[in-house]
């Protein structure tokens, strides 16, 4: 999943560490979905597009080139 | 100098500090098992190769246990282990959180050496073997009670890393215990004791733990 986290939190001034206290994760967790090396929980996406007071669109998109995985289907 | 370069300039020190300190540690540590395994074993006890592996974890398990209590002790160290590029007093919850994990690494050490240790006392008898083995399954309720708890507090990050870390292990143990048993039904490869085997998955563990720490940027 590709997101502006990085972008976003520069804008705010925040440390990746200010942003894990203000959404209830680590800074290491802040700095695993920036670098898209953690793709977040939906719960936890809609947390991250509120204190921005985005829309969860607005912060993440998919990244289309890999697969999810599923069962080939009609 | 820009934010950035300072941040990352104080990670290089912090991390190159902790290294320093490690080695130290270490070579401590390491020379001290050394002096163990040539003058502390009885006369006659013999310690097989899985028997120093597990000597051999388990203080790394005690020493890795200690620093992080010794760090979790203290606010503006536990801050350093949260953040290494901008220090700030870690919050009671994150040393709660640091202390809990000291603790179930030297749980985890005391449960490898303690079956080894107990084996060498002169003539153990079978009283002390039962109390070995009853302290073992008291210091394992413990140290499961424990990582329950850890679990229970981690974020949903950590609670990835460490199943990530459990599905590796499965694929790599059981594809490495079938080959194994393969190779000793057939004849191809000498027997593995219970004991041996345990030692390999635990080392085989710390390693995976650590890669997929180093990867996903846990540090």
């Amino acid at each position: 999943m590709e997101n502006r986290l990085r972008v976003l939190r520069a804008e705010q001034g925040w440390s990746q560490a200010e942003l894990g206290d203000r959404i209830g994760v680590s800074r290491q967790a802040v700095n695993a979905i920036e670098t898209g090396k953690h793709d977040p929980s939906l719960l936890l996406a809609f947390r991250i597009a509120d204190v921005f007071g985005l829309t969860v669109e607005a912060v993440f998109r998919p990244d289309l080139k890999t697969t999810t995985g599923a069962l080939p289907h009609d | 100098m820009t934010d950035d370069a300072a941040i990352k300039s104080r990670k290089i020190r912090n991390i190159a500090a902790l290294s320093f300190a490690g080695m130290l540690v270490g070579a401590a540590a390491g020379f001290g098992l050394g002096r163990f395994l040539k003058h502390g074993v009885p006369a006659g006890a013999h310690l097989g190769w899985s028997d120093i592996g597990a000597l051999a974890i388990s203080l790394w398990m005690l020493v890795s246990g200690i620093f992080i209590a010794t760090a979790g002790s203290h606010r503006r160290l536990a801050g350093r282990m949260v953040d290494p590029g901008e220090p700030r007093p870690a919050t009671p919850e994150q040393m709660r959180f640091y202390r809990a994990q000291a603790f179930v690494l030297i749980l985890a050490g005391l449960l490898l050496a303690l079956p080894v240790l107990a084996g060498l006392l002169p003539a153990a008898s079978t009283d002390v073997r039962v109390a070995a083995m009853g302290t073992l399954v008291v210091l394992f309720a413990l140290q499961t009670w424990w990582n329950i708890g850890i679990w229970r507090r981690a974020d949903e990050f950590l609670r990835a890393l460490i199943a990530d870390t459990a599905i590796i292990c499965f694929w790599v143990l059981q594809s490495a215990l079938l080959f194994w048993a393969a190779g000793e039904k057939l004849g191809l490869l000498p027997s593995a004791s219970l004991w041996d085997a345990l030692v390999v998955l635990m080392a085989v563990y710390l390693v995976v733990s650590a890669t997929q720490s180093i990867r996903k940027g846990f540090t």
